[in-house]
């Protein structure tokens, strides 16, 4: 008895340190909720293996402005998707990664942000649908010896077609929602 | 600036000569160390807040506001962090930098001499502050949003207040900046709130309002829309 309590409470305490006790609100209801979607080629900074990228939603202004999308490799890039954006203006706003060799990564972490100022990779979503962010490159600017690191986002010349995200996308949403995929279908049909 | 420099170059001719040359160079060395960071390390500067409307022959008081439009939120758009000054230090600040010449600020980082004069202000809160007596260019504008993350918006300026030879503190207007949902410029416009102005500073340094001078002429450069890159 003694064991499992102790076990029971051993669990619960390793929950909440890892964190496991929060997290966001699960969308079940897509009706009036959007895809947003992009992709992101980072061959030209330090970092080679993202493990987040975020978005800020700037308005309407909210105490929970962070969006953390799902993102896979994809053409030489990285293909990232939500499917539960609400309407609102949203910004690419940070993205993360490590050096890695094969399986050896190092344990330094390469934050690129962009702050929450212009347009380059924004997207306004306004009835619920399917908003494209774009095709978007890191590129890394030549600085002096003395200073610091600089790096740009734009958009970039070559990389997948909206068509070729939206279909690797589709199986995804098809487990989520049928809403969902109706509504990428919808947009493959208008490409 | 000079001073340092004088010093060092006095370190450097009183080393004594017999030494090696290894240690010859390191003074020269070190003083190059110093300049590199001297010239490195412009930090921003306030210009200094004026207690009254009255000023000496050879300065000048500037009053106005400057405001954002749709309102800035201090709750939703500023992150703040504990420390011994204050955590809430930063919020509803605006620094607008300032100069006696044209230099519009470059976006992303607070570039040497262009922040030595910058007021520090709240939006929508009068700001007055005392200034040398002679034409005041205000160059642009630093909003501070996160200060771990060196997160600020960058809003361009390309005005200039030229003050009446025989004013003594001067109303510059309500600056109002009108932004897009990307924190993007879509205009400035002077609105003229001299009533208000003149009551407040009134009421603040019980002083007589009639000498903030009427004469107010502030000119908008030519601006084609948002900061110098």
């Amino acid at each position: 008895m003694n064991t499992s309590r102790r076990l029971i409470l051993m669990l619960g305490l390793l929950a909440v340190l890892t964190g496991c006790a929060s997290g966001g609100t699960r969308v079940t209801d897509f009706t009036d909720r959007s895809v947003v979607f992009g992709w992101i080629d980072i061959g030209d900074v330090d970092a080679n293996r993202l493990h987040q990228i975020q978005l800020y939603q700037l308005q309407p202004q909210t105490e929970t402005p962070y969006w953390n999308p799902k993102f896979v490799k994809f053409d030489g890039g990285y293909l990232f998707y939500a499917f539960s954006f609400p309407s609102g203006a949203f910004k690419l706003y940070q993205v993360s990664g490590q050096q890695c060799v094969t399986i050896l990564c190092s344990n330094t972490s390469f934050s690129y942000s962009f702050g929450r100022q212009g347009e380059t990779a924004s997207v306004r979503v306004g009835a619920p649908g399917v908003y494209y962010l774009g095709a978007l490159k890191l590129e890394d600017v030549k600085t002096g010896f003395f200073e610091a690191g600089k790096f740009n986002v734009a958009y970039a010349d070559q990389g997948p077609t909206e068509r070729q995200m939206l279909e690797a996308m589709l199986s995804d949403a098809r487990d989520v929602d049928s809403l969902v995929a109706q509504r990428i279908n919808d947009r493959l049909l208008e490409l | 600036m000079s001073i340092r420099l004088s010093r060092n170059a006095s370190m450097i001719a009183c080393w004594n000569s017999d030494a090696s040359p290894v240690l010859q160079v390191a003074p020269l060395v070190t003083a190059l160390a110093i300049l590199f960071f001297v010239v490195g390390c412009a930090v921003p500067t306030a210009l200094p807040e004026a207690h009254g409307l009255s000023a000496t022959d050879d300065s000048i008081v500037v009053v106005g506001k400057v405001v954002l439009d749709p309102p800035f939120s201090s709750e939703l758009e500023q992150t703040t962090y504990w420390n011994v000054i204050g955590d809430r230090s930063i919020r509803d600040r605006v620094m607008i930098a300032t100069g006696n010449e044209s230099r519009p600020i470059q976006a992303g980082r607070f570039q040497g001499d262009g922040w030595q004069n910058y007021i520090d202000a709240h939006w929508g809160r009068y700001f007055a502050v005392r200034i040398p007596r002679q034409s005041l260019y205000l160059n642009g504008i630093a909003v501070p949003l996160d200060v771990r993350r060196q997160e600020f918006l960058w809003f361009p300026g390309g005005m200039v207040v030229r003050p009446p030879l025989d004013a003594r503190s001067i109303y510059v207007g309500t600056l109002r900046y009108v932004r897009d949902d990307f924190n993007q410029v879509l205009d400035i416009d002077v609105i003229d709130e001299r009533d208000e102005a003149h009551a407040f500073f009134r009421d603040r340094f019980d002083a007589d309002s009639t000498q903030l001078a009427d004469a107010l002429w502030l000119r908008q450069l030519p601006w084609e829309g948002g900061v110098a890159p």
